[in-house]
């Protein structure tokens, strides 16, 4: 046995991690679907105005890059938050209906949006996420002195699909037209086109990583099960709310950029604990930084693979990441 | 706000993208819920032929026809109640689509669904000799036919094909001469906008029915196949996105961007477009300095039902467009327009 | 004596009407430090409501618990990880950590927040691995372990738990202890913060009988060696006899009877504990 922490051994990888999230924002921007000329980009004698080079790449490209890593980093970072508040490792970040909120309240704002006051589709969307988090947690904390987490999941699955009714009714009474485009959201778009979007949901993202950061050594301890967590010294109840709050509103957030985007969530966390181990002071760091990198890899290809259409980006997180992750499971048993 | 009203607001855009729309609502929906095969084969026979763009399908079906002129006569297809009311057969029709709202006459007919859940009951109930339905609603033919109900298919297409329905319509309505009347006026009027724009610059436009409020996210555009392309196209403008052989088409930023329109026209129904929004959403084009189309202030938002309807109406869409990309020709060669 | 509970009385969801009935009733009770006690009774006696309250994760209705003469509940959490160590009857892991993990996770409250193990809590985990004779494992994943060997892991992680040596944030908070009361002699003070109570749900309820064995042998081995204290609960008349020196019958929330395994493992006390007849019950006991 080493006198340092079995931590250490993990770290190389969650340094990996970081480096292909740095090199996938970096180089994604000099992919796309148009051929664009990286000198005009960078050079400072054409107007920005004028210079389609530089917007197609500072517009259209970089944020682009920029939203899916920061909806993949924090999607997956909330997937392994949920996995280790509900025990469960087919919990994801929209098992407990958030993405459901979030979804109804876009689809209200996609099919009401003309009469609605110029909100947007995010803000409703993180409306309806907050709704749903209100609604979970008032269910999961009514009968019980910390979270019931039985009471959470089976409260999550009948909120997810009451708000599915809803949004089937809501389809329903849509038009053609927006029936179309609120299923097109559902599939996860991160053409965000500038920066606003990121904006907005950046402070609900920062405020969540810092509670991830303080919540990887509780949630190892959850681990136990909560009474030998509590048994251990850990404020049980404290570390539950602290992890459902922080991962519902790290989801509603990148919800808000790219619609309910599949996939990342559940597996990236499954996918780095087959390489580092369980503990979550890895888990966590490593899931954000590969899940960051993950899904802007995803996207290059969503906007490249069928130019000079964008297929939406949630079917190639599904296509691409399932086969991979499988063949990774298979050859490690 | 009732259920109903809800329904009165959606309108038809075009068949054949509602096709596709449906055909993929359905898939999707079922893969999310059901995920079973059968059910999404179902929903891809729905989809019926692909259509080529000259297609008119104009097949009297149902009981042999008598020769009579129809009196009682049910359209589900918003276009071809325009058709019907311009050619004068209005007083003879007894039932409409949930998406009729022109001419203003429809108000008075019941609704009797549309494309995805048409009323086959209340059809039956209103004793109808002849029902319009759009070439997909292959069920529906099928159980008039057993009912000794004719039908008529529309099938969606180009430009042309407005007036191409609108003759084999007329003879199907036993009026020939008012449906070539109709017809005639419509190339005519089509034919002036045509000539108004003859030999001018012809600017790269970009037409645009839809996107998220308040964001250029979700961008919809209309590509080169339809009758939207075929008006951009007659008005004196270059479409964009003309050379993908698509109805429509999500366009991305990038996209955008490297296409460089120099003129937007983006289209919406009326309902909920205030002066003061539309105003407002003219402005979120304001985030892409570089865009032509945005650095010369030729962004155009237009709230008004006719632009995605392909019935007799065609040839005033086909002015507004060209009033927008040559307004100076407009100004010297017609001055009674308004 | 380290642990002294006083007329100690329970009932989940206490306060509503109407009243729920008490789970525990009226149990004086208390363990010497260094010993071994064991909590005997049939299922529904109340052995693990019981148990919950002696070691602080359940507030008692009435009545209280004194740790080395302060009471339970005003112990921080902290403070009562320090003294107590909790092993429940089983533990099943959500993700595979392995067996070094489990045991560093003992040292969870002598650690900040966001601070790594150092080599203190390394040698603390070394030590609970050796204890239990567990440092094999120290790389194995936990769930493909046997029964008996996550319960030696479990002990080991509770062993961890309750070692203040070498333990940075203790010796700093004794060092402040120290300064601040100078002039009382702090050495005795830190010993009696050292002691320990090991707390054990079943031990050897899910485990067969070689297991049961290996945990017994372990248990007096902790307590031999290293002066542990031990409660535990079972229901498991030949373990109780061989392993604990004081025991306490339990029946229907109430103590039947406590003392040496001698004076309480008799055919008409067990007879009585479990209802059945004293003819089938000394078989058992031989």
């Amino acid at each position: 046995m080493t006198a340092r922490s079995p931590l250490t051994r993990g770290i190389p990888v969650v340094l990996l991690c970081f480096a292909l999230m740095v090199a996938a924002i970096v180089f994604a921007p000099f992919i796309g679907s148009t051929d664009i000329s990286f000198g005009a980009v960078f050079s400072r004698r054409i107007p920005f105005a004028d210079n389609i080079d530089a917007q197609i790449f500072f517009l259209a490209r970089l944020p682009r890059a920029l939203a899916a890593a920061l909806v993949g980093g924090t999607l997956a970072a909330a997937g392994a938050v949920f996995q280790g508040l509900l025990r469960n490792p087919l919990a994801e970040p929209y098992t407990l209906g958030i993405s459901a909120g979030a979804s109804l309240g876009a689809m209200v704002a996609i099919t009401f949006g003309a009469m609605l006051p110029t909100g947007g589709v995010a803000t409703a969307g993180l409306a309806g996420a907050g709704l749903a988090v209100l609604v979970v947690y008032a269910l999961a904390n009514a009968r019980h002195r910390g979270l019931s987490t039985t009471v959470l999941l089976l409260s999550g699955v009948t909120l997810n699909a009451f708000f599915w009714a809803l949004i089937l009714l809501v389809q329903y009474s849509s038009d053609f037209a927006e029936t179309y485009r609120a299923l097109r959201w559902l599939m996860g778009d991160l053409d965000v086109v500038g920066y606003s979007s990121i904006v907005t949901a950046l402070p609900l993202i920062v405020i969540a990583f810092v509670a991830f950061a303080w919540l990887a050594r509780p949630l190892n301890l959850l681990s136990l099960g909560a009474e030998a967590a509590g048994a251990r010294g850990l404020n049980v109840a404290r570390a539950q709310r602290v992890a459902f709050f922080s991962g519902s509103i790290a989801t509603a957030g990148a919800v808000s950029i790219g619609g309910p985007i599949g996939f990342v969530g559940i597996i990236v966390p499954h996918l780095i604990r087959l390489v580092v181990g369980a503990d979550h002071r890895l888990v966590l760091p490593a899931s954000a930084c590969f899940g960051a990198a993950f899904l802007v890899a995803c996207d290059v290809v969503a906007r490249t693979v069928a130019a000079p259409l964008d297929l939406p980006v949630g079917i190639i997180t599904a296509l691409a990441g399932g086969p991979f992750f499988l063949w990774l499971l298979l050859r490690r048993r | 706000m009732s259920a109903t009203n809800w329904l009165g607001r959606v309108r038809a855009i075009n068949p054949r993208r509602l096709r596709r729309v449906v055909g993929l609502a359905a898939l999707l929906l079922t893969a999310m819920t059901v995920g079973s095969p059968r059910t999404i084969a179902q929903a891809r026979a729905g989809e019926g032929p692909s259509g080529n763009v000259d297609s008119v399908g104009a097949a009297p079906r149902g009981r042999p026809d008598t020769g009579a002129r129809p009196t009682r006569i049910i359209s589900l297809v918003p276009s071809v109640t325009e058709m019907i009311f311009a050619m004068g057969a209005g007083p003879n029709v007894v039932g409409v689509s949930s998406y009729d709202h022109y001419p203003p006459e429809v108000a008075t007919r019941p609704r009797l669904g549309a494309l995805v859940d048409p009323d086959f009951e209340r059809i039956l109930t209103l004793h109808p000799d002849l029902v319009l339905v759009y070439g997909s609603q292959e069920d529906l033919v099928r159980r008039l036919d057993a009912a000794h109900i004719a039908s008529f298919s529309y099938q969606n297409g180009g430009l042309d094909n407005v007036t191409t329905t609108i003759r084999r319509l007329g003879e199907r309505l036993r009026r020939p001469a008012d449906a070539e009347r109709l017809a005639a006026s419509i190339e005519a009027d089509l034919d002036r906008v045509r000539q108004a724009v003859t030999g001018l610059a012809r600017p790269r436009t970009a037409l645009i029915f839809g996107r998220e409020g308040g964001s250029l996210r979700g961008l919809y555009a209309s590509a080169g196949v339809g009758f939207l392309h075929d008006l951009v196209e007659l008005a004196g403008g270059d479409d964009v996105f003309g050379d993908i052989r698509r109805e429509n088409l999500q366009v991305s930023t990038e996209m955008l961007l490297a296409r460089r329109p120099d003129v937007v026209i983006e289209i919406h129904a009326s309902e909920g477009w205030t002066p003061t929004r539309l105003a407002e959403e003219r402005r979120v084009w304001d985030v892409l300095p570089a865009l032509p189309a945005v650095r010369t202030g030729h962004v155009y938002l237009l709230a008004d039902d006719s632009l995605s309807i392909p019935g007799p109406r065609v040839a005033g869409i086909a002015e507004q467009f060209a009033r927008l990309l040559h307004p100076d020709a407009f100004r010297r060669a017609t001055p009674q327009a308004h | 004596m380290l642990l002294d509970a006083v007329d100690l009385e329970f009932a989940y969801h206490a306060g509503r009407r109407p009243a729920p009935p008490l789970v525990v009733d009226g149990v004086s009770l208390h363990v010497d430090a260094g010993s071994i006690v064991g909590i005997l009774g049939p299922n529904g006696s109340g052995k693990t409501t019981l148990l919950k309250l002696l070691s602080g994760a359940l507030r008692p209705t009435a009545g209280r618990v004194l740790f080395d003469g302060r009471d339970l509940t005003s112990m921080s959490r902290r403070t009562l990880s320090d003294h107590v160590a909790v092993v429940p009857q089983e533990t099943h892991l959500a993700f595979d950590y392995t067996v070094l993990e489990i045991v560093l996770m003992g040292r969870y409250s002598k650690l900040g927040a966001f601070e790594i193990e150092g080599p203190d809590d390394l040698a603390s985990a070394e030590r609970a691995l050796d204890a239990t004779g567990s440092r094999y494992l120290a790389d194995r994943a936990f769930p493909t372990l046997s029964g008996g060997e996550k319960q030696r892991v479990i002990i080991a992680s509770a062993l961890a738990q309750l070692d203040a040596r070498g333990s940075p944030s203790e010796a700093a908070r004794e060092a402040s202890v120290s300064r601040r009361m100078a002039s009382e002699p702090s050495r005795e003070a830190s010993d009696q913060r050292r002691m320990g109570l090991l707390v054990l749900d079943e031990p050897t309820a899910s485990l067969d009988l070689k297991y049961q064995l290996e945990v017994a042998a372990l248990l007096t081995r902790l307590n031999r060696a290293q002066k542990m204290t031990v409660l535990l609960s079972t229901h498991d008349l030949r373990f109780a006899a061989s392993v604990c020196q004081h025991v306490v019958l339990l029946s229907r929330g109430r103590v039947l009877a406590h003392g040496t395994p001698a004076e309480t493992l008799t055919p008409a006390l067990v007879s009585t504990l479990y209802d059945i007849e004293a003819g089938i019950v000394a078989p058992l006991l031989a």
